[in-house]
């Protein structure tokens, strides 16, 4: 879905092409939303096309940058992609919650939230964050914990338990969350470059205030690039922080199966596989977060 | 004080935080907007309005010509739960004794609502009246059923919904224990307090915690226990007829855990004892500290919010249950805790369902708190009463919306409840100052939200005052006797130096009755009450920070029972640690904005700059910085003015710019109301999830 790209000149306008590096502090958190790149070091500069969101030394905030192409009509372009792609967003958000529910009550009903039982039924999976979150619940279903109701005392072993799909998902939503706590945790630095030049800066604070500072002589079109910009960021801003409340939420819902609720990491497993499930559903969107 | 937060007297007891995160009216109003108006409430309404009318008779809260004081006027009634274990009415059997010589001297006023005539599962207040051909509202008629109503059974079998209910209209107690040997202790503690000499010198202690860096118990012990305290020390001179007083107050540094041992139950105990304090909560539901432990006092000795966050709460910093040792002495004390979770803990967080429309469950059952059982059942004699909050204490509970929009002290219900109280009066007659407030609280509340509901514009934090105060006034609860009353020298003279009458301890024998466990004995109620059992399954481990070895609760049927992740490798605890801090990390950050936001919130403003070269402009201390020029500003208060800098230039408008900057201010407005609505909701599911973590 993401591509990495050093001269977005010579990619086809109708691709969405972003610029991908990792934050200072975001390790293992790539992209955010199917878009904003994590960044390790000071963007690229020059007529590279990025949508970019890394930890400012200076100011301590994040930075939302996009990074277009002197081409006016072309940055609109990638805009625009972005644009229709998050105005996605909260229609995929609701449709995860939903689809999540479905599963789970799918899940009881057939098997009474037994999932020894509930593993022997077929179940409603209609798209793959079902299928994928039915098979995280098979394989921690397999590994050891779980089901092993005879003895007395369980003893988990996480290479049997936590192998696989279920480690790597609590990975990934350690990362995620790492990078959303940095994205989210003070203002939001918004700034739009053309070929490498600040077109439009803009501090947004939680209170709402907002300094905006324009370079003079701009063209409507260029203005309008930063006001779409700025528009996008905020728009991101509320999707994150609406996947994390979804995903914890979520996991309410998802601990109800058993497999889950006997065992001591059920509560972690619940949450983590809570967002991999609501994740994939916005990556069905193209607004997924890849995290390594 | 009109900045003051909503905030709430709970700890989480594993990470050492506020319950929920503390927030200003303003933005907690938002959040309870879209209050439910139900049938249910609509029909409260109604008994409510009813009954507040009754209140304009002279006997307030009887029938016309009774005299509350006196039960042979009022009557006196203990109601059972259906199929209750019959031991447990053996067991109070001096008390009943007692009333029913008392209640019954001039006509048939006792009555014991029991097999036929019990609380009967899932029976409403309304209809439990009228069975008993008494009328659902107005004014109580001792003719048919009694002023003073003792409830014994737990908020399982007779909820407390019931109690609540019942109480605008009657006095109304509840006693609960898990031993039959605790009943008949308390019934006879009772007793001893009403036929032993009463008291010519009287105590009463003020105890309030002040944590640092807390907000909550500033406020409740600057604006209501010290306050209370001296108001009741100059008030007490116009009383007649009244002993003198000797009111102490333990504030702030003193008010540790060592010395709340001394007053609660050690040998400094008073007769009247008022604190106000944090109660500890956060217990995952099911963990089986819960019911023991769920509301204990938390002491001067807690560091406060911020010192002690991430860190379980130790022993050392609340008292509970179990530090009331089998040598302590609460006999005849009367006992007022200002706490979350004080007097007992609902099955549903009411704050959950009210606010965020979802039903939250935060114990498997409903319960009553463990200090309070263990102060009434002591066997060395137990407390006449206590008086506790069921759910979270708010900090508004004192303070309302005054007529320039600030928040002042309003400690008239308080006043007028502790003053009968140290008059001797039955302490179900004196908590009708409470029910009063909630009664009207209520009725307010529920016409603001019909009229929201018809397209008003609703005041936010007018609004918020009326839910904290509604709920807060409703959910003080009476533990004890509601007939039991402070044993005071009626008539002495102001300031006679009489010595207190001592007090012996009532000491029951183990051998004195069945010393069968009362929960075990109560089979029959508990199949009855099976369907009402949650059939929720949520069942999951402490939170980080808790004592290895701890016991976890118990699993579904089949699954196997463990300590807290024995066996499970390091690998994955510490994986599990780091995913716990950071969304403990993340949610306290968003707390915080969530507050600062809120302080701030008075007014927005958009500021707009130009410049020849952004590449060198930076932003320092919510500036920038560099070569910029500020062009345009637009200040919007909440209140709707607005004041506004135009870009000029040569004399002119900038029209180019200005169309620029309104369209960010539009913006503005727009992401923040939807910024901060998506916080708080954020921040409310990640607290529920860290819980269970």
């Amino acid at each position: 879905m993401t591509n990495v790209v050093t001269n977005p000149v010579v990619v086809e306008h109708t691709e969405t092409v972003f610029e991908l590096t990792s934050g200072p502090s975001a390790n293992g958190a790539v992209q955010m939303l199917g878009l904003w790149q994590a960044l390790p070091q000071p963007i690229a500069k020059g007529d590279e096309v990025s949508f970019s969101v890394d930890e400012a030394l200076q100011t301590g905030s994040a930075v939302w940058r996009a990074d277009l192409p002197a081409n006016t009509e072309l940055a609109s372009r990638y805009m625009a992609g972005a644009e229709s792609n998050n105005h996605l967003a909260p229609a995929k958000l609701e449709e995860a919650a939903n689809r999540l529910d479905t599963f789970v009550t799918s899940a009881a009903a057939q098997a009474g939230l037994s999932f020894e039982a509930y593993a022997h039924h077929d179940v409603s999976v209609v798209g793959e964050p079902e299928q994928d979150l039915w098979g995280l619940l098979r394989e921690i279903s397999n590994g050891e914990a779980p089901v092993n109701r005879e003895a007395p005392v369980v003893s988990y072993g996480i290479p049997d338990a936590l192998g696989g799909a279920a480690a790597q998902t609590i990975q990934q939503f350690q990362a995620f969350l790492d990078l959303v706590s940095q994205a989210l945790a003070h203002y939001a630095w918004v700034e739009t470059r053309a070929a490498g030049e600040v077109l439009g800066l803009t501090s947004v604070g939680w209170t709402g205030d907002v300094d905006v500072a324009w370079l003079l002589g701009l063209t409507s079109d260029q203005e309008s690039l930063h006001q779409r910009n700025l528009a996008l960021v905020l728009a991101s801003r509320r999707t994150l922080l609406k996947t994390l409340a979804l995903a914890s939420q979520g996991a309410v819902t998802l601990a109800k199966i058993s497999v889950l609720v006997s065992t001591p990491f059920g509560p972690v497993l619940a949450l983590a596989a809570a967002w991999r499930f609501i994740n994939r559903v916005l990556e069905e969107g193209g607004l997924g977060s890849r995290v390594s | 004080m009109s900045d003051q937060l909503a905030v709430f007297n709970g700890i989480d007891v594993d990470s050492g935080d506020y319950l929920l995160p503390p927030l200003k009216a303003k933005d907690f109003a938002q959040i309870l907007v879209g209050l439910p108006t139900d049938g249910e409430a609509k029909a409260r309404l109604n008994l409510l309005r009813a009954w507040l009318a009754s209140r304009k008779q002279p006997s307030a809260g009887a029938i016309a010509g009774v005299d509350l004081l006196k039960l042979e006027e009022t009557g006196w009634g203990v109601i059972f739960a259906f199929g209750a274990n019959p031991a447990i009415k053996e067991a109070l059997n001096p008390l009943l004794e007692h009333r029913r010589k008392q209640a019954a001297s001039n006509g048939d006023y006792y009555h014991e609502y029991i097999s036929e005539n019990a609380f009967r599962p899932d029976e409403t207040t309304a209809k439990w009246l009228v069975r008993q051909g008494a009328s659902s509202n107005g004014p109580a008629n001792p003719n048919k059923v009694p002023y003073y109503l003792l409830i014994v059974g737990d908020p399982q079998a007779i909820p407390y919904r019931f109690q609540y209910q019942l109480d605008l209209q009657y006095a109304v107690g509840r006693i609960y224990f898990d031993s039959l040997a605790e009943y008949d202790q308390y019934a006879r503690s009772v007793v001893a307090a009403e036929t032993s000499q009463p008291t010519g010198n009287p105590r009463a202690v003020f105890f309030g915690v002040h944590n640092s860096d807390d907000p909550a118990t500033a406020l409740s012990a600057n604006e209501l226990v010290k306050p209370l305290a001296d108001f009741l020390d100059k008030d007490q001179a116009k009383w007649k007829n009244v002993p003198t007083w000797t009111i102490e107050t333990v504030l702030e540094q003193e008010a540790t855990k060592a010395r709340l041992g001394i007053v609660l139950g050690g040998d400094q105990t008073p007769d009247l004892l008022f604190s106000a304090s944090h109660g500890l909560g956060g217990f995952v539901p099911g963990d089986p500290r819960q019911e023991r432990q769920q509301g204990s006092l938390i002491c001067q000795d807690w560091p406060g919010p911020k010192e002690g966050r991430g860190q379980a709460l130790s022993p050392d910093y609340f008292f509970g249950a179990d530090d009331l040792g089998d040598d302590a002495q609460p006999g005849g004390l009367l006992a007022f805790h200002f706490a979350c979770y004080g007097a007992g803990t609902p099955q549903m967080d009411d704050f959950s369902r009210q606010a965020f429309h979802e039903q939250t469950e935060i114990a498997p059952r409903p319960f009553v708190a463990g200090l309070p059982k263990r102060l009434l059942g002591h066997p060395r004699g137990g407390a006449l009463a206590v008086v506790g909050h069921v759910e979270r204490a708010w900090g508004y509970s004192f303070l309302e919306q005054g007529a320039s929009s600030a928040l002042v002290r309003q400690l008239d219900v308080y006043q007028s409840t502790i003053t009968q109280l140290m008059q001797g009066y039955p302490i179900g007659l004196a908590m009708d100052y409470f029910n009063e407030r909630f009664a009207s609280l209520s009725i307010d509340l529920n016409q603001e939200l019909e009229d929201i509901s018809y397209g008003k514009q609703v005041d936010d934090v007018a609004l918020a005052n009326m839910w904290t105060s509604n709920n807060d006034a409703r959910n003080f609860v009476i533990l004890g006797d509601p007939a039991a009353r402070i044993s005071v020298a009626m008539g002495a003279t102001q300031g006679a130096p009489e010595e207190k009458a001592k007090r012996e301890p009532v000491i029951i024998a183990p051998s004195a009755i069945a010393s069968g466990s009362v929960a075990s004995t109560e089979q029959a109620h508990s199949q009855m009450d099976a369907f009402t059992q949650p059939v929720g399954m949520a069942i999951t481990p402490t939170l980080a920070g808790s004592q290895p070895g701890t016991a976890l609760p118990t699993l579904p049927p089949g699954a196997a029972s463990y300590g807290l992740f024995d066996g499970v490798p390091s690998a994955f605890q510490e994986a599990r640690q780091r995913l716990v801090t950071t969304l403990q990390q993340f949610t306290e950050k968003l707390g915080e904005t969530i507050q600062k936001a809120a302080s701030d919130m008075s007014s927005l403003e958009v500021r707009t700059y130009v410049s020849d070269n952004l590449s060198a402009v930076g932003y320092e201390n919510g500036a920038f910085t560099g070569p910029v020029q500020l062009r345009a500003v637009t200040h919007i208060n909440l209140d709707g003015d607005s004041s506004v800098c135009v870009p000029e230039t040569e004399g002119r408008v900038d029209d180019a710019l200005w169309s620029i900057h309104m369209d960010m201010v539009e913006k503005a407005q727009v992401n923040r109301a939807e910024m901060l609505k998506t916080a708080v909701s954020a921040a409310s599911g990640l607290l529920a999830a860290l819980k269970s973590l």
